[in-house]
C-alpha cells in the first residue's frame, strides 16, 4: 500500500472542507476502501481523514443502513482509481 | 497515539498503513487472532472494539485510537477459559482451530446485537421488542465466519448452548 496521511476532521464542515482537498477520500469503516488500496489502486492514495462519530449523524438523515458503517446513498465515489487523501467519519 | 489491546495500552505505529490485524499479530505477537483471506470474506480476524466485532484485516490501526480491542487472547480470566471457549471444546466447534478465535470473538459480538434488537435477513418480525436467537437466526448472523474444516454444527451447538434461551 502506497503511504498516505490520515486524519480526523473536528466536525461536518471541517470534514467538508478537508474531503474537497485534491485527492482527499473519506473513510467510513473501512471495508470496501482499505481492501481497494492494497489492491485496485495502491498507487493513488495519499491522505485519510476521519471524524469520528460523524456516520451516525449522517446516518439520521438516511431512513436505512445496509449494516455497515456508511449509507447507501453516500457510497458513490466518483472514481475508484484517484483518491489521494482519506477522510474518515467512521 | 494508544489503542487499549484486552486491557493494556499500546502505541499506534505512527504508519497508517497499518491494520489493526497486523498490529496484533506482527507488531505484538498476538498470533491468536487469525488471517484468512485478509480482503474481509472469511471472518478469521473478527475482533471486539468495545464489544462490537469487527474484521481487523480491513481496520486502520490509526481508527480505533482510544478504543478498546479485545482479542482471543483477553477472553479467559485467571486461566479459566470464557464459557464460550469451553463450549466449543465440549462441542467440537473446531478441528484444525483455525477459524475458532474469529467464530468466537464474532458470537460474543453477535450475541450483543440479538440484544440490542438489531435485525438480521431472517428475522421475521421487524418491530419486536426482543429477537429469539433461534437456530436460522444463529446461523445467519454467523455466516460471515467462514470454517474450512465444516465444523459449523458443533459451532452453532456451542453457541447456543451458552446463549440460545431454551425451547419452551
Ligand atoms: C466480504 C465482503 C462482502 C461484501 N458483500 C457485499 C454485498 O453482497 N452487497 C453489497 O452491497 N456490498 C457488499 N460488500 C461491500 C460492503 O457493503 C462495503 O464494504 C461497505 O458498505 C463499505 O462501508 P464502509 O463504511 O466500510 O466504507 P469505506 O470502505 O470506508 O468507504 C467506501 C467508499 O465510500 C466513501 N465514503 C465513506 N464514507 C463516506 C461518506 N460519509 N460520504 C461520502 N463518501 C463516503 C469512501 O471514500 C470510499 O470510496 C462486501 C464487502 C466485503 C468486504
Ligand atoms: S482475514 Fe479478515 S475477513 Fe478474512
Ligand atoms: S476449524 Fe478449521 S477452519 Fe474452522
Amino acid at each position: 500500500m502506497t503511504p498516505f496521511s490520515y486524519t480526523r476532521a473536528a466536525d461536518a464542515a471541517d470534514a467538508i472542507v478537508r474531503g474537497s482537498a485534491t485527492g482527499a477520500k473519506y473513510l467510513g469503516g473501512g471495508t470496501n476502501l482499505v481492501d481497494l488500496m492494497r489492491g485496485v489502486s495502491p498507487a493513488t492514495v495519499s491522505r485519510i481523514l476521519e471524524r469520528a462519530g460523524l456516520s451516525r449523524d449522517l446516518a439520521a438523515i438516511d431512513e436505512f443502513q445496509i449494516g455497515a458503517r456508511q449509507l447507501p446513498s453516500t457510497l458513490q465515489p466518483k472514481s475508484i482509481s484517484a483518491p489521494e487523501s482519506l477522510l474518515d467519519l467512521g | 497515539m494508544t489503542i487499549t489491546i484486552n486491557g493494556q495500552d499500546v502505541r499506534i505505529p505512527p504508519d497508517p498503513r497499518v491494520s489493526l490485524l497486523d498490529l496484533l499479530r506482527e507488531h505484538l505477537h498476538l498470533t491468536g487472532t487469525k488471517k484468512g483471506c485478509n480482503q474481509g470474506a472469511c471472518g478469521a480476524c473478527t475482533v471486539l472494539v468495545d464489544g462490537a466485532r469487527i474484521i481487523s484485516c480491513l481496520a486502520l490501526s490509526v481508527q480505533y485510537e482510544g478504543r478498546s480491542i479485545t482479542t482471543i487472547e483477553g477472553l479467559a480470566s485467571d486461566g479459566a477459559l470464557h464459557p464460550l471457549q469451553q463450549a466449543f471444546i465440549e462441542h467440537d466447534g473446531f478441528q484444525c482451530g483455525y477459524c475458532t478465535p474469529g467464530q468466537i470473538c464474532s458470537a460474543l459480538g453477535m450475541v450483543e446485537e440479538v440484544k440490542r434488537g438489531v435485525p438480521s435477513y431472517v428475522t421475521g418480525d421487524l418491530s419486536a421488542e426482543a429477537i429469539a436467537l433461534t437456530d436460522d437466526e444463529l446461523r445467519e448472523r454467523m455466516s460471515g465466519n467462514l470454517c474450512r474444516c465444516g465444523a459449523h454444527n458443533g459451532i452453532v451447538d456451542a453457541i447456543a448452548e451458552v446463549f440460545a434461551e431454551p425451547a419452551q
